[in-house]
């Protein structure tokens, strides 16, 4: 019998060496031995992912391997995950997320999802070319705590105002917090809309995610 | 030789000119996007609304992707064309891919734009898409980067028959386009990285180039987006040259007047209506 460890360790490595076709058995191994799932996400798949983003902070990984990464512990959360009961791995936070409308850069986004759920909350992914109100119908639908949105195309960058207006609109706006992101935004446009955070990378999304929202990292 | 690259920023989007058109009276969107006649209208007004030398066209990256089989969201004037559905999930499906016919279709409406505006003593560009973007239209990028990884002759496959189609769509509008801008954001180096964006250039974009240039050098300059070109004279693949010009100009201009002296160039992007070159235009010749 592999040792948690030995098999803990071996999940991390799945995932940062992009092992996504093995990681399956891997995870399965470690589910027969009764380890606790809870552990093998946390201290194997997401400990994987952690490396792996700060491997792209430091500009060794790029987007194919951060994305191919994420694919391998999205393929040993499917083993995982269906063992956990409700309330084992989240931290209760839902988080509404998209691309604005007229856009369908999703790259960032995605990456920001891929960290967001490795760090234990729940997203609502609304994809890409996202209207206004799917935002706002989202949050309230989900009772998100954050709305996140992003855009590489200046034109697009309005739309984000429009929701947090919306927001403030329906009524809500008190009880979700707004973050933003994407290439042509800034900490300065984020604070003339009214948003609640910009962020740069998706390894910062986490934090700033974090300290909104009253979490401990 | 890594740390030479520059990933040029881009900061020019197509949408900026458009939202700046005051009299549209004359322009219906879609159709602007989709008809020859209005596509050379709506160019046309670009032109002058920006005072360039240059119509440029199409007005986004869908054009080859829909040809492919991607599903387009047409848009209006504020947010243009942009893909709504891929073509498929699945990296092996990419071999089945019918080629374009380009006499049908949105792709002959962009080449008879051309070939209006040029009939009516305009300078034209036309840009046309790298196969990473194209590919990133069809597909979900993920399932590009792990079959890259795992089953790279299986893109190489797809890879040279799209780079076919790109070719035979430069030869049918050349005639019609002084400026040929090759565009290929989504294979930019900090995308890419450096690993994959080294094997991609060698195995893709450079031969393409040379046949490229093989292909239109009579009749049309080519314009290589900078973050291509940076990444081309980063990797060491490629090397610039200056040529002499008579007085500064803006870039636009001084490429419509070299053509036919140098083949291809790159040192900035071609819609950047501030960037003056002043006593040279530097070409860029592969290694």
């Amino acid at each position: 019998m592999t040792s948690k460890d030995e098999l803990l360790s071996e999940l991390s490595r799945c995932v940062l060496e992009m092992e996504d076709d093995d990681i399956a058995d891997v995870a399965r191994e470690y589910a027969k031995n009764g380890y606790k799932p809870l552990d093998g996400i946390l201290n194997g798949l997401v400990d994987g992912m952690n490396k792996a983003a700060q491997l792209y902070e430091e500009e060794e990984y790029f987007i194919p391997e951060l994305l191919i990464c994420s694919d391998a512990m999205y393929n040993g959360l499917d083993v995982l995950r269906p063992l956990l009961s409700k309330t084992d791995f989240g931290n209760g936070h839902k988080i509404v997320i998209g691309v604005v409308q007229g856009d369908t850069h999703d790259i960032g986004k995605n990456l920001v999802k891929i960290m967001l759920e490795s760090a234990g909350y729940e997203l609502i992914d609304l994809g890409r070319d996202v209207p206004v109100e799917n935002f706002v119908k989202a949050a309230k639908e989900n009772n998100a705590s954050v709305v996140g949105m992003s855009t590489l195309m200046s034109t697009s960058m309005n739309n984000m105002k429009l929701v947090i207006d919306s927001l403030a609109k329906e009524g809500i706006r008190d009880k979700v917090k707004v973050i933003i992101g994407g290439g042509p935004i800034s900490k300065s446009f984020a604070h003339k809309i009214g948003a609640d955070g910009y962020s740069r990378s998706a390894v910062e999304a986490v934090k700033l995610v974090n300290q909104l929202v009253g979490i401990s990292a | 030789m890594i740390n030479k690259v520059i990933d040029f920023k881009c900061t020019h989007n197509n949408y900026d000119d458009i939202t700046k058109i005051e009299d549209m009276d004359n322009i219906k969107f879609p159709e602007a996007y989709m008809k020859g006649e209005e596509m050379a209208k709506l160019s046309l007004k670009i032109k002058n609304i920006s005072k360039s030398p240059i119509c440029i066209l199409p007005f986004c990256h869908t054009v080859e992707a829909e040809c492919l089989g991607a599903i387009v969201n047409f848009g209006d004037a504020m947010y243009g064309p942009r893909i709504n559905e891929y073509k498929t999930k699945n990296t092996k499906e990419l071999e089945k891919l019918e080629p374009i016919d380009f006499t049908q279709g949105r792709i002959a409406q962009v080449i008879l734009a051309c070939k209006n505006l040029k009939d009516a003593g305009e300078f034209v560009c036309l840009e046309i898409s790298g196969p990473m973007t194209i590919l990133s239209s069809l597909i979900d990028l993920k399932e590009i980067f792990k079959t890259w990884r795992k089953n790279s002759e299986n893109i190489i496959r797809v890879l040279e028959f799209i780079n076919g189609q790109i070719l035979k769509y430069a030869d049918t509008a050349k005639d019609y386009a002084d400026i040929i801008c090759y565009a290929d954001p989504i294979a930019s180096y900090n995308i890419l990285g450096p690993k994959m964006s080294e094997e991609w250039t060698k195995i893709s974009t450079i031969p393409f180039l040379n046949k490229l240039s093989s292909t239109v050098s009579k009749s049309s300059i080519i314009h290589i987006c900078p973050k291509i070109s940076f990444m081309l004279t980063g990797l060491d693949l490629a090397k610039w040259q200056n040529f002499g010009i008579e007085k500064p100009m803006r870039f636009s201009e001084a490429c419509i007047k070299n053509k036919g002296n140098i083949e291809m160039t790159g040192e900035n992007c071609i819609k950047n209506k501030n960037y003056i070159v002043k006593k040279n235009i530097k070409e860029i010749i592969l290694n």
